[in-house]
C-alpha cells in the first residue's frame, strides 16, 4: 500500500451525536471520537433542521476545544482590576467568594443588584432557574443588538411567532431584504441549504437588496445595492405597484387582514417607485419589475429579511412593511410562501421543564425594564430588553449593580461604545464585583475579579432546538462528546453548587444530583427517553405536520363550547388569559365559520396595530399603527465628500469572540480593512491599502440618548477598494479588533501567559502566520443608537468622516 | 473487460451553481489531516467580477486535480509520487527527498512542504476514507452537496450522470494535464482566478501598524 500518513478518521471511531454551538443555529453534529479525543465533527443527518449539513464554524469545533489559549482553571485577580495579573485558584475558593458576595446582596433585600450579562445562551432553562431562584430580574441579554426589530415587527403583525420561516425549499421566488443567510443569520445552514435546493429543483429566483455585496448577494440571481435604511421604503413602493396594478390577492387580504385592501392601497399611494429610487438608489423600473415578478410567483413566493433591513433606527417600520408585503400577495402560511411556527424551540407542553420551578422575581430592574422603549418588552414572555444601554445606565447610576456575572459574552469588545463598557467594568465603584464565565480569555474576562473556566459546547449538556425551518418542531440534545478539559465546568454544575452555598431556600430548586438525572426527566416524552436522544441527537414527533395555514383551522365544537362572539369584530372569546386577566380570544368568525385565525388582538393579520400605538402612548412616543417609512434623521441632509454611512458586517467563518480563538477560522479571515466603493475612493484620492482615519459621530436625533451629533471616536484602518459596496457607505466587519485572548485571536498582539492556560505550545502549527495583520475594533466607534420605538441597536446608520493619513 | 475487474477512475465534480463559499470543505480538510497553518490541500477562491452596481463574487473550491497527465509525477526524480490503481495521485512520504521539483511542476500550486514530516504533501482524495467506502472529508462536509465524488467511468454513478448531463470543464485546461476535478461553471468563474494556486498568499495581508 501507499506510504503516506492517512487522515485521522480511519479505522474504529466512536460517533457521538450532539448539537453545535459555534453560532446560535444549533445544527445537529456528529463528533468522531477515539480514546477520549475528538478527531473531527460532521453534520447529523437525523437533525430535521440542519439535515446533516454544517458550516466551516461547525467543522472547526476541535480547534476551539483544543485551543492552547483556552481557560482551564479558575483565576482571581491580583493587583488592580484590568491590570492583567492573575492567580490560579481552586473552585472551592471561587465558590466561596462568589457565594458570600451573592448571599450578602440577596440578604440585603435588593436581589436586583445582582445582574447577569449573557451573550448567546443555549442553556436558558438553567440560567432562568438560577436567576429566578435568586430573585433577580437583572437579566441582561444581547437581543437588542441582534434581532429585536424583526421579532417585534412579526409579533405585531401575526402574534403567534416572532420569527418568519419562509418555506424556501418549496418556493419559486425569494425576495431578500438584507439577510446574509449564506454567511450568518440565526438559520444560516438550514436556510442556505433549502435556498440552494429551491434553486436546483424549483428553478427558484433569489433577489437580494443589500448595501454591500455579501456572499448572499453574490449568490443571488439579482443584487440591488441600496442605501442603508431604505428597505422599508422599497417594500412600500413594491406594495404601491402591487396595489396599483391589481397584482394583489385582494380577497385574502380583505378576509384575513384587519385593514381593507383599498385603504392600504391608499396608504401606500405616496410611496411611489420614483420616490423610493430617489432615496434608495434602486431604479424605479427594477422596483416595478421585481414587484410584478414577486406577485406573479404568489403564493409560492416569500420575503426574508434580517439585519440589513432591521438593524436600523427605522428598522421596526422597515420590517413591518416587508411583512405586510407578503399579506398583499396572500402567501402567508402557504406552501412555498411566508410561514412561521409557534414553537421557537421545542414544544414545551410536550417537554415541560422539570420542577420545582421557582417563581419569577417580584422586584423590578430599571435597566431590564428599559421603559423608554415601548416595544422592547411589550410582549409578555418575550421580553427583549435594550442591551446597548446597560452600561450607559450603570454609569448614569440609574440602577445599582453590586455584583455582575458575565456569561458567554464579550461586551467589552462586542458592544457599541465598547470603550464605555470597558470604563464601566473597570470602575470598582460602579461594579464592585465582577465574575466572568467563558471558554476563553476575553476583553471582558480581563476586567473581571474572578474568571471561571467554562466547558465548551462539546463537553456539556443542553436541551435545544431552533425555529424549525421544515415547519415541524423537534427537540435536540447537546451532550458531552469528551470529558471536560482541565478544571472546566458548566453552569449545570456551577449554579446548583452556588445555590446550595447561597442557601436561603434557593437550593431546593436544584434537587437532581447529575445532569443525566435532570435530562432523563426532561426527555421523558421521547420514546426511549434520554437513551434515544444520546444515540440519535434529535427527535421529531412523527404525528406532527408542517404548520401550514394554521389560521384556517376550524374550531371544534368542544373549543366553541362556552365561547362568546363579539358581534362587530367576529372575534370569539372564551375564558380569561391567565397572564393578563383579560378575556381570551380563541378564534374568529370568517364568512360564518369559526376559525382559529391569527393570534393577534383582532385575530387577523394586523396591518394596522392599535396595540403598538397604545404602547407608544404609554411611553410618550408616537408609534404609527401602519407600516410607514421613517427616514433616518442624520441621513436626510446632503453629505460632504468625506462623509459616509458606516455599516458593519459578519464573515461566514466567524461568529462572536469565540471563533477568534479558532486557528482554522482565524487563518481564513483575521483582518478587517474598510470596504470603499472604487468611485468613492477615486473622489477622495484613495488607493488600495491606503491608511485612513475614520471618525464617528453620534446621531443628531432627539429620540436617542445623547443624540447631539457630537464626535464619538476615531480609529485608523486601511481601505479595500471594491465594486461591491454602496458609494455612500464604508463597511467594516466587526469580527476583528480583539486585544486579549492570546496570539491566535489577536493577530499576535496578546502574548500574555495567563495561569489558566494549559502547558504552552511551542508547536509551529499553533503560531499564527498572520501576526501583525490589520485588525481594528469597530465597536469602539459605534454609537449607542437604539431605535426609538423598540430599542434595537442601529448598526448601519452611523455617520463618519474619513481622512487620508 | 467484465464489470468486476473494471478499473475505477475516481474524480470529483464541483457544481459552482450551489457552492456558497462557506469554507466547510477547507476546514474539514484541515481537521482531517491537521494540515499545518499556512498551507492548504483545499481552499475556496473568492473572485470579484463586474462593476458597480452589477458586481458579483464567485466562489471556486480548489484542490489537487489528480491529473491524468500529472506534471508532478513526471517531474519527481525519486519516484515518490505514484498513481494508485484507482487513479489517485499520491506522494509516498518515505521516498520524498524534498527536492521540490513536483512543486515547481504543478500548475495548480497544490503541493506544499510539511516541515514536520520533511516531505511534500497534498490532497490524497482522502484515500484512507474512500478505501473504507466513505466520502472524502471535503465532500462530506459540503453543506449544499455541491461536490460529488465517484467513479467517472461508471455510467450509473452520480458523478458520471451529472457530468454527462451538464457542460463541465476544468481549471487551466490549456495546461493539458487532464484534471479529474471537474466543474460546472455557468458563469465562467474558473478563468477569472488570478491567484495562481491552491496555496493562499500569506503575504497578502495588510500590516496593521503604521
Amino acid at each position: 500500500g501507499p506510504r503516506f500518513t492517512p487522515g485521522k478518521t480511519t479505522g474504529a471511531v466512536t460517533r457521538v451525536p450532539s448539537m453545535c454551538q459555534m453560532c446560535t443555529t444549533a445544527c445537529g453534529i456528529i463528533a468522531n471520537v477515539r480514546e477520549g479525543r475528538l478527531l473531527t465533527i460532521e453534520g447529523n443527518p437525523e437533525d430535521p433542521n440542519s439535515r446533516g449539513s454544517i458550516c466551516a464554524k461547525g467543522v472547526a469545533g476541535p480547534s476551539v476545544l483544543y485551543d492552547p489559549y483556552r481557560l482551564l482553571y479558575p483565576l482571581k485577580r491580583v493587583g488592580r482590576r484590568g491590570e492583567g495579573r492573575w492567580r490560579r485558584i481552586s473552585w472551592e475558593e471561587a465558590y466561596d467568594e462568589i457565594a458570600d458576595r451573592l448571599r450578602a446582596i440577596r440578604e440585603s433585600g435588593h436581589p436586583e443588584e445582582f445582574a447577569l450579562q449573557q451573550g448567546r445562551n443555549r442553556s436558558k432553562d438553567i440560567v432562568r432557574r438560577f436567576l429566578n431562584a435568586y430573585g433577580t430580574p437583572s437579566h441582561f441579554t444581547h437581543r437588542a443588538l441582534c434581532s429585536l426589530n424583526r421579532r417585534a415587527a412579526i409579533l405585531t403583525t401575526i402574534g403567534e411567532s416572532d420569527w418568519d420561516l419562509g418555506d424556501f425549499e418549496n418556493s419559486r421566488y425569494i425576495l431578500n431584504f438584507g439577510c446574509n443567510w449564506a454567511e450568518a443569520h440565526q438559520g444560516h445552514i438550514p436556510v442556505a441549504t433549502r435556498m440552494m435546493r429551491a434553486r436546483e429543483h424549483n428553478n427558484a429566483k433569489i433577489v437580494t437588496l443589500e448595501s454591500r455585496l455579501s456572499n448572499t448577494a453574490a449568490l443571488s440571481d439579482e443584487w440591488f445595492c441600496v442605501k442603508p435604511g431604505t428597505d422599508g421604503l422599497i417594500a412600500l413602493a413594491m406594495s404601491n405597484v402591487i396595489c396599483a396594478e391589481g397584482l394583489w390577492d385582494k380577497e385574502w387580504f380583505d378576509t384575513w387582514c384587519n385593514y381593507p385592501a383599498d385603504k392600504y392601497a391608499e396608504h401606500v399611494r405616496s410611496y411611489t417607485p420614483e420616490r423610493a429610487e430617489a432615496e434608495s438608489g434602486m431604479p424605479a423600473t427594477a422596483i416595478r419589475r421585481i414587484a410584478r415578478e414577486f406577485a406573479a410567483a404568489a403564493p409560492r413566493c416569500t420575503t426574508i429579511c434580517n439585519r440589513g433591513s432591521h438593524a436600523h433606527r427605522n428598522g421596526f417600520y422597515n420590517d413591518r412593511a416587508i411583512t405586510v408585503l407578503n399579506a398583499l400577495v396572500g402567501n402567508m402560511g402557504k406552501a412555498g410562501g411566508w410561514c412561521w411556527h409557534p414553537n421557537a424551540e421545542w414544544d414545551d407542553k410536550q417537554f415541560p421543564e422539570p420542577g420545582p420551578i421557582p417563581p419569577k422575581p417580584t422586584v423590578r430592574s430599571v435597566i431590564a425594564d428599559a421603559k423608554d422603549w415601548p416595544l422592547a418588552n411589550a410582549w409578555q414572555g418575550r421580553e427583549m430588553k435594550v442591551g446597548e444601554i446597560v452600561y450607559l445606565w450603570i454609569k448614569e447610576r440609574r440602577q445599582r449593580v453590586s455584583a455582575l456575572m458575565t456569561y458567554n459574552c464579550d461586551q467589552a469588545w462586542a458592544w457599541p461604545e465598547a470603550n464605555l463598557v470597558r470604563d464601566v467594568l473597570a470602575d470598582e465603584e460602579l461594579i464592585p464585583f465582577h465574575f466572568c464565565m467563558d471558554v476563553m480569555y476575553s476583553e471582558t474576562a480581563h476586567l473581571a475579579d474572578i474568571v471561571l473556566p467554562w466547558t465548551t459546547y462539546l463537553e456539556r449538556w443542553d436541551i435545544d432546538a431552533r425555529p424549525p425551518q421544515g415547519l415541524v418542531d423537534y427537540v435536540g440534545l447537546r451532550q458531552p462528546v469528551v470529558r471536560p478539559l482541565g478544571e472546566t465546568k458548566d453552569l449545570r454544575e456551577v449554579f446548583p453548587e452556588l445555590a446550595r452555598r447561597i442557601g436561603g431556600g434557593m437550593e431546593r430548586y436544584f434537587p437532581w444530583q447529575t445532569p443525566e438525572e435532570y435530562f432523563e426527566e426532561y426527555f421523558r416524552a421521547v420514546p426511549g427517553g434520554l437513551s434515544h436522544m444520546r444515540a440519535h441527537g434529535a427527535w421529531q414527533d412523527p404525528r406532527k405536520r408542517p404548520h401550514y395555514l394554521p389560521y384556517e383551522r376550524r374550531l371544534s365544537d368542544e373549543e366553541l363550547a362556552g365561547s362568546e362572539i363579539d358581534e362587530p369584530t367576529g372575534v370569539i372569546y372564551k375564558g380569561t388569559d391567565p397572564k393578563t386577566g383579560e378575556r381570551q380570544a380563541i378564534g374568529i368568525l370568517i364568512n360564518g365559520i369559526a376559525r382559529r385565525g391569527f393570534t393577534t388582538p383582532s385575530r387577523k393579520v394586523e396591518v394596522s396595530s392599535t396595540f403598538i400605538a397604545v404602547k407608544g402612548e404609554q411611553a410618550d412616543k408616537r408609534i404609527d399603527p401602519l407600516p410607514i417609512y421613517d427616514p433616518i434623521p442624520s441621513h436626510s441632509r446632503p453629505f460632504a465628500a468625506d462623509e459616509l454611512i458606516m455599516i458593519s458586517f459578519k464573515w461566514n467563518v466567524h461568529n462572536a469572540h469565540r471563533t477568534g480563538q479558532s486557528k482554522w477560522l482565524q487563518e481564513i479571515v483575521h483582518s478587517n480593512p474598510a470596504w470603499l466603493n472604487t468611485a468613492t475612493a477615486a473622489q477622495l484620492g484613495l488607493s488600495e491599502g491606503d491608511w485612513i482615519e475614520v471618525t464617528s459621530f453620534r446621531p443628531h436625533d432627539p429620540h436617542v440618548p445623547h443624540g447631539d451629533g457630537s464626535e464619538l471616536g476615531s480609529l485608523r484602518t486601511r481601505v479595500h477598494l471594491t465594486e461591491g459596496v454602496h458609494p455612500s457607505v464604508i463597511a467594516i466587519s466587526h469580527n476583528s479588533g480583539r486585544s486579549h485572548g492570546g496570539p491566535i485571536a489577536t493577530n499576535g498582539r496578546d502574548q500574555a501567559r495567563i495561569p489558566a492556560y494549559g502547558p504552552a505550545s511551542h508547536d509551529a502549527k499553533e503560531q499564527p502566520w498572520w501576526a501583525g495583520a490589520l485588525s481594528v475594533p469597530q465597536n469602539d466607534i459605534m454609537p449607542i443608537y437604539p431605535d426609538p420605538v423598540s430599542g434595537q441597536q442601529a448598526y448601519h446608520d452611523t455617520i463618519v468622516r474619513i481622512r487620508k493619513l | 473487460m467484465d464489470e468486476e475487474n473494471r478499473m475505477v477512475r475516481l474524480g470529483m465534480l464541483i457544481d459552482l451553481n450551489t457552492c456558497i463559499g462557506c469554507h466547510a470543505c477547507s476546514v474539514a480538510c484541515k481537521a482531517e489531516f491537521d494540515v499545518p497553518l499556512g498551507v492548504f490541500r483545499d481552499t475556496v477562491k473568492y473572485v470579484e467580477d463586474g462593476t458597480y452596481p452589477h458586481a458579483t463574487r464567485h466562489f471556486i473550491p480548489v484542490l489537487c486535480n489528480h491529473c491524468e497527465d500529472a506534471p508532478c509525477l513526471n517531474a519527481c526524480p525519486t519516484g515518490a509520487i505514484v498513481r494508485l490503481e484507482n487513479g489517485e495521485v499520491t506522494i509516498d512520504e518515505g521516498d520524498c527527498n524534498l527536492n521540490r521539483f513536483c512543486m515547481a511542476a504543478c500548475p495548480y500550486g497544490a503541493i506544499y512542504v510539511d516541515v514536520e514530516k520533511n516531505a511534500a504533501q497534498k490532497c490524497t482524495f482522502c484515500e484512507h476514507r474512500t478505501a473504507e467506502g466513505r466520502q472524502p472529508a471535503c465532500v462530506e462536509a459540503c453543506p449544499t452537496k455541491c461536490r460529488i465524488f465517484g467513479d467517472l467511468d461508471d455510467p450509473d454513478s452520480e458523478i458520471a450522470r451529472k457530468a454527462g448531463s451538464h457542460p463541465v470543464r476544468s481549471w487551466k485546461e490549456e495546461k493539458g494535464t487532464q484534471p479529474r476535478v471537474l466543474y460546472i461553471d455557468p458563469r465562467n468563474a474558473l478563468s477569472l482566478i488570478a491567484e495562481d494556486g491552491v496555496q493562499i498568499d500569506t503575504e497578502a495581508d495588510l500590516p496593521g501598524t503604521q
